[in-house]
């Protein structure tokens, strides 16, 4: 099962296989719940969207065919029900983005050695950098910083044109670089 | 220096996206900001890239796949199976096409005199379903002669609608090309490939809502 394409694990959960389903979930769980929790924030709502992002793949299997990347149709999914999900926080007056970037600002503990101290403060600028970037912007910049999506995958997962996707990434990039210079650290 | 700065076009360059990219490499040789911009983004991606990705619970899978037990077991639907073999947006266009025709024969009803509008519905809609003769519109929904009852427009309508609405949800795999050369491109085989799946997909719905 491991040497199997996505594409073809797709055919075999398409012929009944569910094992081949569960490879996929292997292997794409730790990127998508990465995405969900960076998209919303609560770790354990990013957990419950990247739940559903499988069940609806699952879901439409059979109408899927290998005319894209398989991640780019699970993240297009996962950023959709992302994006719904921050709209209901915001409707209901929450802001779960913010209670990631309060999460990650700890102070490194004191035992760790100095390289360590030093990622995790990165790391903590970075998180607190892309928790205030809007919604669009945090969503370009993680499938293209953290999950290397090419221009073209971006386009097909957030239904837009290529030129969108470079212009908008530009100006996420621009953010959160603005975002560090303001927090003062030495990371740029 | 006279030279136009690059900064905005940077985030590109740095993804191998940008169109002039000798441009810009000249430009970042003799210009101190720009040069010191695009060391930043260069920076700024290569700490978004080392963030680490913690390890899903073990439980995370677990509870998904009881979740897909639940569901209905998948299948290769009537699109999926003709995609693979034609260009799938331009089949989906014939289908739209159909929807269209099927919508404006719907909304102006059956007339008694024919007007082109009918001609066009009648002609598109009569091979998807193969009657053996032309039919009134009346009859355009009946699946084969043996069937009964008639399904009606309305119900004719839902069913393409459905189908189409579906599709659209899995737009993004269509390519952005030109879609009429596309479209012009189909061959007999084609056509006759997306007629048949058609009329499966709508005896299959028919013999379904009927039984449900």
């Amino acid at each position: 099962m491991h040497d199997l394409d996505d594409w073809e694990l797709v055919a075999q959960t398409q012929a009944g296989n569910t094992q081949a389903f569960a490879e996929l979930v292997r292997r794409y769980q730790a990127p998508v719940i990465h995405f969900c929790q960076r998209m919303v924030g609560s770790a354990q709502e990013a957990e419950d969207l990247a739940q559903e992002s499988f069940i609806r793949v699952y879901r439409h299997i059979g109408r899927l065919a290998p005319k894209a990347k398989f991640s780019t149709v699970l993240f297009g999914i996962a950023r959709n029900l992302a994006l719904n999900a921050l709209r209901d926080a915001r409707r209901q007056g929450r802001n779960s983005a913010q209670s990631l970037e309060e999460q990650l600002v700890e102070p490194a503990a004191s035992a760790e050695t100095d390289r360590r101290a030093r990622l995790k403060e990165i790391e903590s600028a970075l998180a607190k950098g892309i928790a205030r970037l809007s919604p669009e912007h945090r969503e370009i910049l993680l499938l293209r910083e953290m999950q290397g999506m090419e221009y073209d995958e971006i386009a097909k997962a957030l239904h837009c044109r290529k030129g969108t996707v470079r212009s908008r990434l530009a100006r996420a990039r621009e953010q959160l670089r603005l975002r560090l210079v303001e927090l003062g650290g030495d990371w740029l | 220096m006279n030279e136009k700065h690059v900064i905005e076009e940077l985030s590109a360059y740095i993804d191998g996206e940008a169109p002039d990219p000798a441009r810009i490499a000249r430009h970042l040789q003799v210009c101190e900001s720009c040069a010191r911009h695009h060391m930043q983004l260069l920076k700024l991606s290569t700490h978004l890239h080392a963030m680490p990705m913690p390890a899903p619970r073990q439980e995370f899978l677990t509870r998904v796949m009881a979740h897909v037990a639940e569901e209905p077991v998948p299948s290769a639907g009537w699109w999926n199976r003709i995609s693979f073999a034609t260009p799938a947006w331009a089949l989906g266009m014939v289908v739209l096409l159909v929807i269209t025709a099927l919508t404006g024969a719907w909304l102006y009803g059956p007339p008694s005199t024919p007007e082109p509008t009918q001609h066009i519905a009648q002609e598109t809609i009569e091979p998807v379903l193969a009657p053996p003769d032309p039919s009134p519109m009346e009859d355009v929904g009946s699946y084969s002669a043996d069937t009964a009852e008639s399904v009606s427009y309305d119900e004719l309508l839902a069913m393409l609608a459905e189908a189409s609405v579906e599709e659209a949800e899995m737009s993004f795999f269509y390519d952005e090309s030109d879609l009429d050369d596309q479209l012009e491109a189909l061959d007999e085989q084609e056509i006759q490939a997306l007629r048949e799946v058609l009329s499966e997909y709508l005896q299959q719905s028919y013999t379904e809502n009927n039984e449900g």
